[in-house]
């Protein structure tokens, strides 16, 4: 089948998805040491990172916001079920059969609709989670000061645990379905350089753009 | 030897959430366990790929 290449990650969102990726896996890793499932840098250590890496993703995500809302990309994920069935029904059986993708990617809706959801749901919901719960902990010895004695340290650092079990879920189902592009690896190289490998027919004619 | 560790240096002092040291077992359990089940999932759903892929060549 003869290959078709589309621009779909500018700059800036290839760069916000990799310093993501790198940040989530060692917040993953210093916090599971925190929790003590991992004895690499020795608790101190893995606290003093741990902490650092979290002010370094709540600077980065101020500006992933910034440029959601600036270029009005927020749009992409705005959750839907138009074809959301079709497109499980795809990864469940489909994808097995050699069928085409449901729902073909295009500059202006580059997520399927699971992807919205779920996307959405991490950004959302889980990230803000983690950074609300992670910060409230990372003040702990300031709490008496602000008079927050209703603030339980344990509930928060249950909460904060159960949504890093999620992440660590999303991360391991996120990587896997990174190998369900036209070929393995096709989603990898368009997350890096910006372009991705479609099938002919897979994508309309006006959505080619020509190399910058 | 470390403080925050069960059974570390700080094992005796109680009555506060400790990291490190405590957790509620049921919700470490589950926790690992969903990921694992992830885990699991996705080699097993991979090789159904792999394998219809071969058989789809064949045919």
């Amino acid at each position: 089948m003869n290959m078709k290449k589309i621009y779909l990650f500018t700059r800036f969102e290839r760069f916000w998805h990799w310093c993501q990726a790198a940040i989530i896996l060692m917040l993953l890793f210093t916090g599971f040491e925190i929790h003590g499932n991992v004895h690499f840098f020795g608790f101190q250590k893995a606290v003093q990172l741990h902490n650092l890496l979290g002010q370094t993703w709540a600077i980065l995500f101020v500006f992933i916001i910034f440029w959601l809302l600036t270029t009005g990309e927020w749009r992409q994920y705005i959750p839907t079920s138009k074809k959301l069935f079709e497109v499980v029904l795809y990864y469940s059986f489909g994808i097995f059969k050699g069928l085409p993708h449901p729902v073909p990617k295009s500059k202006t809706a580059k997520h399927n609709p699971l992807q919205r959801l779920t996307y959405l749901g991490l950004t959302a919901i889980l990230l803000n989670l983690q950074m609300a719960t992670g910060l409230l902990y990372f003040l702990y010895n300031d709490w008496p000061i602000w008079g927050w004695t209703f603030l339980d340290l344990r509930l928060l650092a249950l909460i904060h645990l159960t949504s890093a079990f999620a992440i660590l879920t999303f991360v391991i189902v996120h990587v896997y379905m990174a190998t369900t592009g036209h070929s393995v690896t096709s989603y990898f190289v368009a997350m890096i350089t910006g372009w991705e490998e479609v099938g002919e027919g897979e994508v309309a004619d006006w959505e080619i753009q020509s190399r910058p | 030897m470390e403080c925050h560790r069960k059974g570390g240096r700080l094992a005796n002092l109680t009555g506060f959430y400790m990291p490190g040291r405590d957790s509620v077992q049921m919700l470490d359990m589950g926790g690992w366990t969903v990921v694992g089940v992830s885990l699991v999932s996705v080699i097993i759903h991979g090789l159904g790929r792999i394998f219809s892929s071969v058989v789809r060549r064949k045919e």
